[in-house]
């Protein structure tokens, strides 16, 4: 993101009459001019308005509302345009903007900001990308999953026969490995993905203390029975994947997202090392020893 | 048309916003879309086209039908709402996102906090009107500290304690009194943080795996009567981007909202809806007969417009559930879940023939009676259920309850204290109800799909559990019908899913339905599924019954009729219970034995778990309290369909 763009997004830049006029410098000239000397002898000074930033009033109203604004309405975006910039100007002239805690502390604000933009280094290349991925890999990490079959029986059902019936079901198996398991056990309202399953995905249709029960079992084999929230099941983990670290291609955006908030965290971080390396601090200690406030003094080298 | 009329009408508000298009041209296009989608809506509310056909070895092939319930919450507030921000939160839409999809966060007040398991998709609906001014008065913004009134409300807030949460009762009703200062509704200020919620949710929508549907909240409270309209988008933020969301500083009027809808959509070529916020708190306005904007009976306009905008209604949330009060349904002994009703938010007590218009059952038979004069039924909606919690944090859980308003976060002493005093009443915490999320049937998870499915209404209420309902209405549903694997193959094709329609009735037959329920894997089991029908009989007159269709542990009716209740395994003092009662899954078919094929008539299904503990059981376990008078022991969670309707042929 640009920095032009990510000021236009700044939310609190639009409060302050300083933030917008300095925004609209660039967009402004201001000279004296001779050659077009004021009939009044009060005109000092001249205000320009570039088409472009008449325009941009122009997009912006259309933009939200609908529709171009009417002659009265832009003549009513202009003036106040005019007088914003107008205001500002005189009280500049009349050093306003000197020791005001909150132009200070806006100012200081928009710095930090400002540093933000200045160290984004544009897109981030596959190698940076990569190399992010490298030295995050618990942030990306793909959980363990299963591969598994599983036979449901309902106790409702079974009633008092529900574990000699599980018993049996677990003996054909045993002895016919052939077998199809949607023959046996009952039906399962819950539709399982025919991919593998993480634990968590696993906990969210059948609870917690299955999930958990479910992954420790032996690969390989029928086991169970095993009680989750629904009823009991005889399982068998067919494929077990580890926990890996994905390859880039699989989550690129995620990583880029990443990249890009540490990178704009640390820039301001970044910048006013740099320029506190300019400055020396010199901190007077407190005059006495009951004083609350501290005095502290920021002398320019 | 009086719907141009009205649009003409309506441009003195228009100039003032200049959010719609107010030349009549615009107004035109905008008004033949309306009756178009109208009619579209009416008679095709199933898009789902199932594709049903002979048996193949693969059980998935062929299939057209939504297989997967996603779970969200289409209403949740962050620091960029005005009151959310005064109540003491300082989490951001960002924060609400990865909490959402399964994030450790930290709460505004300090405090891990973790979903159980993740949302599918979540709507942060910020308030639009001064949308994010309170997290800049909070940090002294110095242009909105020079009106005197936000002046006043810094300092207080600056103070904290009780003062602080005076000053938030005073913001609260500020806004919901028409009294907002006018600094903190500029167009000016609302751009920017409009442009960067939508970047916030651009960045969190995650095709496929998480979905952020871009929506605001529309806040008119006038006169404490709370009207508020949740608008949730379709589209990305390159067309929610072209129209500064409205606000209450334009209109209190919903037919305004709507007005402003249609000129978005014509705009943009986009497509939004808005969902009704819980009627309890409107003493009487939600769904009315006579229209409070003209003092004049509905007219066929109103009721094109409102269900052309409103095809659902948020029927539970924290600030009470909706579905169904005591006085309107005396016959139901399960009504009255959670319910509010002492006042709206002004507050003005409440008056007993107000409830009548606040209650989604109510509404439902309302709106049939209102087709039978306007020849469409305006309140024909399909049934969500959402927080609306204001702390950055959509949890709906008992047992992991973050509250209504950052400053009932859990604490030592919020089980028993006061939420709110206005005056005379008091809103007490414990009367916060841990509710609830939006189920809907999405073949995939997008904004689209998910769009898609809440205009159809294929979209369930949860009171906070996640158990899974299928509802299917038909001509044709057999008793072997419920031993099916998959309720859907079924279901679609032999009937109508939730939100859908049925007529011509085959001569001599009543309608079937099928219904099952699976439980939540984490919650309670399930005590019964009941069908609720609502029907205009002979007379005219408005007529509900609830059947118990079928339930747990081989019980019988009583005498009366009456199924005995499940039971109560809740151990108060250590906020458990067991799950030996109540059933995993409740599946079976149902057909109406008391079916008139001259009488128009809604059927949805309310499925209820066993008593599990109530959220203020955890806090007095956790925090070792005895709590007062009053509040719930535990609680019956439960799932509201929404209706499939039968209208008799003209």
């Amino acid at each position: 993101m640009n920095v032009v763009m990510k000021f236009l997004r700044e939310p609190l830049l639009h409060f302050l009459v300083l933030g917008g006029a300095l925004f609209a410098v660039n967009a402004w000239r201001a000279s004296p001019d001779p050659q077009q000397a004021p009939k009044a002898s009060a005109v000092s000074h001249r205000l320009e308005l570039s088409a472009a930033t008449v325009n941009g009033l122009i997009e912006n109203w259309q933009k939200t509302r609908f529709r171009s604004p009417t002659d009265a309405e832009l003549n009513g975006l202009i003036d106040s345009r005019v007088q914003q910039e107008i205001l500002y100007r005189e009280a500049l002239s009349f050093g306003l903007d000197k020791d005001d805690t909150i132009i200070r502390r806006r100012l200081a604000q928009k710095m930090e900001f400002l540093a933000e933009g200045l160290i984004d280094q544009g897109e981030p290349s596959q190698a940076q990308l990569q190399a992010y991925l490298d030295s995050h890999p618990v942030s990306f990490q793909v959980p363990p999953s299963i591969r598994f079959q599983q036979i449901y029986f309902s106790p409702a059902q079974h009633q008092q026969s529900l574990a000699v019936d599980m018993r049996s079901a677990m003996t054909a198996l045993d002895n016919n490995p052939g077998i199809d398991p949607a023959t046996l056990g009952d039906r399962l309202l819950t539709e399982l993905p025919r991919e593998s399953m993480t634990e968590q995905q696993l906990a969210s249709r059948f609870g917690p203390q299955f999930a958990a029960e479910f992954f420790s079992t032996e690969q390989g084999r029928w086991q169970g029975p095993l009680r989750s929230a629904l009823g009991m099941h005889l399982v068998k983990i067919e494929q077990r994947d580890l926990a890996r670290v994905p390859a880039l291609t699989e989550v690129a955006d995620r990583v880029r997202e990443a990249l890009l908030r540490e990178r704009r965290l640390g820039a301001a971080k970044t910048y006013y090392q740099a320029v506190r390396d300019k400055y020396q601090v010199v901190v007077e200690p407190p005059a006495a020893p009951l004083a609350v406030i501290q005095s502290v003094t920021v002398e320019d080298q | 048309m009086n719907r141009v009329n009205s649009s003409i009408s309506n441009a003195a508000v228009c100039a003032l916003t200049l959010v719609v298009a107010a030349n009549s041209a615009v107004a035109e296009i905008a008004a033949t879309g309306v009756v178009q989608n109208t009619a579209q809506t009416v008679l095709q509310p199933q898009s789902t086209d199932p594709q049903v056909k002979a048996p193949v070895y693969s059980p998935y092939a062929g299939r057209n039908f939504p297989t997967q319930v996603l779970w969200g919450d289409t209403h949740l507030h962050t620091n960029l709402s005005l009151d959310a921000r005064a109540g003491g939160v300082t989490l951001g839409p960002e924060a609400a996102y990865r909490f959402a999809r399964g994030e450790e966060v930290t709460s505004s007040h300090g405090e891990r906090v973790k979903l159980l398991r993740p949302l599918d998709f979540l709507v942060v609906s910020d308030h639009s009107d001064a949308m994010g001014g309170m997290d800049q008065i909070f940090k002294g913004n110095p242009v909105l500290l020079k009106d005197p009134t936000i002046n006043s409300w810094y300092q207080k807030l600056m103070q904290g304690g009780a003062v602080a949460k005076g000053a938030v009762v005073e913001v609260v009703q500020a806004f919901t009194t028409g009294k907002a200062p006018k600094i903190m509704l500029a167009p000016d200020f609302a751009r920017p943080v409009w442009e960067q919620y939508l970047d916030t949710a651009e960045q969190f929508n995650d095709p496929g795996r998480f979905t952020a549907l871009i929506g605001y909240e529309w806040t008119s409270t006038t006169g404490g009567n709370n009207l508020h309209r949740n608008v949730l988008y379709r589209d990305g933020a390159d067309k929610a981007r072209q129209a500064l969301p409205f606000t209450v500083a334009d209109s209190d009027n919903p037919e305004d909202l709507w007005n402003w809808m249609a000129g978005y959509e014509d705009q943009t070529q986009g497509q939004v809806i808005a969902l009704a916020h819980n009627g309890n708190l409107s003493n009487g306005l939600m769904f009315p007969e006579v229209n409070p904007a003209t003092g004049k009976p509905l007219t066929r306009d109103y009721a094109i417009n409102r269900i052309r905008w409103e095809p659902l209604y948020e029927v539970t949330q924290i600030k009470g559930d909706g579905e169904a009060h005591s006085m309107l349904s005396p016959d139901d002994e399960f009504a009255d879940y959670g319910t509010w009703d002492w006042s709206n938010l002004g507050p003005v007590k409440k008056q007993p023939q107000m409830l009548q218009y606040e209650y989604g059952r109510q509404a439902l038979k309302l709106g049939l009676k209102l087709e039978q004069t306007l020849g469409i039924n305006p309140y024909k909606f399909g049934m969500i259920g959402s927080t609306d919690a204001h702390t950055g944090l959509a949890t709906a859980e008992e047992g992991s309850f973050f509250g209504k308003i950052s400053y009932t976060e859990p604490n030592a002493n919020r089980a028993n204290s006061a939420l709110a005093v206005f005056g005379d009443v008091t809103w007490m915490n414990w009367s916060q109800v841990a509710s609830g999320y939006a189920a809907v049937w999405a073949k995939e998870n997008t904004r689209e799909a998910i769009f898609d499915a809440m205009k159809r209404k294929e979209v369930y209420a949860t009171t906070g559990p996640r158990m899974t309902v299928w509802f299917f209405g038909g001509w044709d549903f057999q008793a072997n019908d419920a031993l099916q694997r998959t309720p859907g193959a079924i279901g679609y094709s032999k009937g109508v899913s939730m939100g859908g329609d049925l007529s011509q009735a085959p001569a001599g037959k009543s309608p079937s339905f099928l219904v099952t329920a699976l439980k939540d894997p984490y919650g309670g089991n399930l005590d019964r599924v009941q069908i609720v029908k609502g029907w205009l009989d002979a007379q005219g007159e408005m007529r509900e019954q609830v059947y118990d269709v079928v339930w747990s542990d081989q019980r019988k009716p009583g005498a009366d009729g009456k199924l005995p209740a499940v039971g109560n395994t809740v151990d108060q003092a250590n906020a458990t219970w067991t799950n030996d009662i109540g059933a995993s899954e409740l599946m079976t078919t149902w057909q109406d034995p008391d079916f008139n094929a001259d009488q128009s008539a809604f059927y949805y299904a309310r499925v209820l778990e066993i008593p599990t503990p109530h959220w203020t059981a955890y806090d007095a376990k956790r925090f070792g309290l005895v709590l007062k008078e009053g509040a719930p022991k535990s609680n019956q969670e439960r799932a509201y369909t929404s209706p499939i309707w039968y209208t008799p042929e003209k």
